[in-house]
């Protein structure tokens, strides 16, 4: 099959698109996002309600799903990522890794 | 940030690089604790860029003992064990022509440091191009001495993208980016039609071309943080078979 480059980062950022709405719904926001579709479809995704956050690193290369978080106090205080936990996902579909991080996410 | 107190000065016995504290920043005047040009010059006159080992400050503060607008001048490099305070030099730094500056001053409070640091960041930066990415990292003294170091990746072996970086993705991509220095990276859909054997085919082959360059090699994680399976546990293990010490590969955590 050849290769789509723009769909398939089309198809990123409708992902992250349809998943902060559904977010929104859950009061979470998106805080910040960062993809790099020239290595491997890396990308971060910060997910956030008030002064909790959850990191998202999706590692394109080894197919791992690295969560972390931490609590914002101030913006001196406890602001190390913390509990860090990686999970190995193997090759699954766009739509199956970005439902994990809502599952993930709603959690917060 | 700690304040060095010793040595004033110190000759390094392989490079004969003499490091002196104390000693005002004067980029004309070349010297111990001074530049030259786009390099480094220590006491023995040799340049630092041709060394053959680094002298390391690793984050360390050094502060100057004038005062006012002395400024201490040393040379390192961010990657290795060695502390001013005592510890051998040779034993622990890796071979690199990396180095780092760490310069400090006695100011009455954290403005009167910013406002030097501006000044001298300037000034350095306008005298040596070649020094690339400029980093300080500031901190404080118990003492209320403030320190700072800055990184002088853009001269040496690290700029000029003689060098592969090589770790956990989410830091190498960063590092390599921030060093200008190589990186194995593939686009997705690529990546996503090869095979596992055609994947680490591909990593092995950018490797075995650094290697055939002569580049030399960075971690920007710690070998043990590798995860098992994972692309950079197999990097490990090339270089290994490939007969290169991966312990003395240097370890730079992305900024």
């Amino acid at each position: 099959m050849k290769i789509d480059r723009d769909a398939t980062i089309k198809k990123h950022f409708d992902m992250l698109h349809t998943l902060t709405n559904r977010l929104n719904g859950d009061r979470l926001s998106v805080f910040s996002h960062s993809y790099n579709y020239l290595s491997f479809g890396n990308w971060e995704i910060v997910i956030g309600s008030g002064h909790k956050e959850k990191k998202f690193f999706w590692d394109g290369r080894d197919f791992n799903l690295t969560v972390s978080e931490r609590n914002k106090t101030n913006l001196c205080q406890n602001n190390q990522w913390s509990n860090v936990n990686h999970i190995p996902l193997g090759e699954i579909s766009d739509e199956e890794l970005f439902e994990r991080v809502y599952q993930i996410a709603v959690q917060i | 940030m700690q304040e060095l107190s010793k040595p004033t000065a110190w000759l390094e016995n392989v490079t004969g690089l003499k490091l002196q504290n104390n000693q005002a920043y004067i980029p004309s005047v070349p010297g111990p604790g001074s530049y030259s040009g786009t390099n480094y010059s220590g006491g023995s006159g040799k340049k630092l860029i041709d060394a053959p080992d680094v002298l390391t400050l690793n984050g360390s503060g050094y502060s100057s003992r004038r005062g006012g607008d002395g400024v201490g001048v040393g040379f390192g490099s961010a990657i290795g064990g060695y502390s001013l305070l005592g510890n051998d030099l040779i034993s622990s730094s890796p071979l690199t022509t990396n180095i780092s500056e760490s310069v400090g001053g006695n100011y009455s409070g954290m403005s009167g440091f910013e406002n030097w640091w501006g000044n001298f960041s300037a000034e350095v930066q306008r005298d040596l191009p070649a020094m690339g990415p400029f980093v300080p990292l500031m901190g404080q003294a118990a003492s209320g001495v403030y320190g700072a170091v800055k990184l002088g990746l853009g001269v040496g072996a690290y700029s000029s993208g003689n060098s592969m970086v090589l770790g956990r993705v989410g830091s190498y991509e960063r590092l390599a980016d921030q060093l200008g220095a190589k990186k194995f990276t593939i686009p997705r859909d690529v990546w996503a039609k090869m095979s596992l054997p055609e994947r680490r085919s591909a990593n092995f082959r950018s490797i075995d071309r650094s290697i055939k360059r002569g580049d030399s090699f960075i971690f920007s994680n710690q070998p043990s943080e590798a995860y098992p399976g994972s692309g950079f546990a197999a990097e490990i293990q090339y270089l290994r078979s490939k007969g290169i010490n991966t312990d003395d590969i240097p370890v730079i955590s992305p900024w």
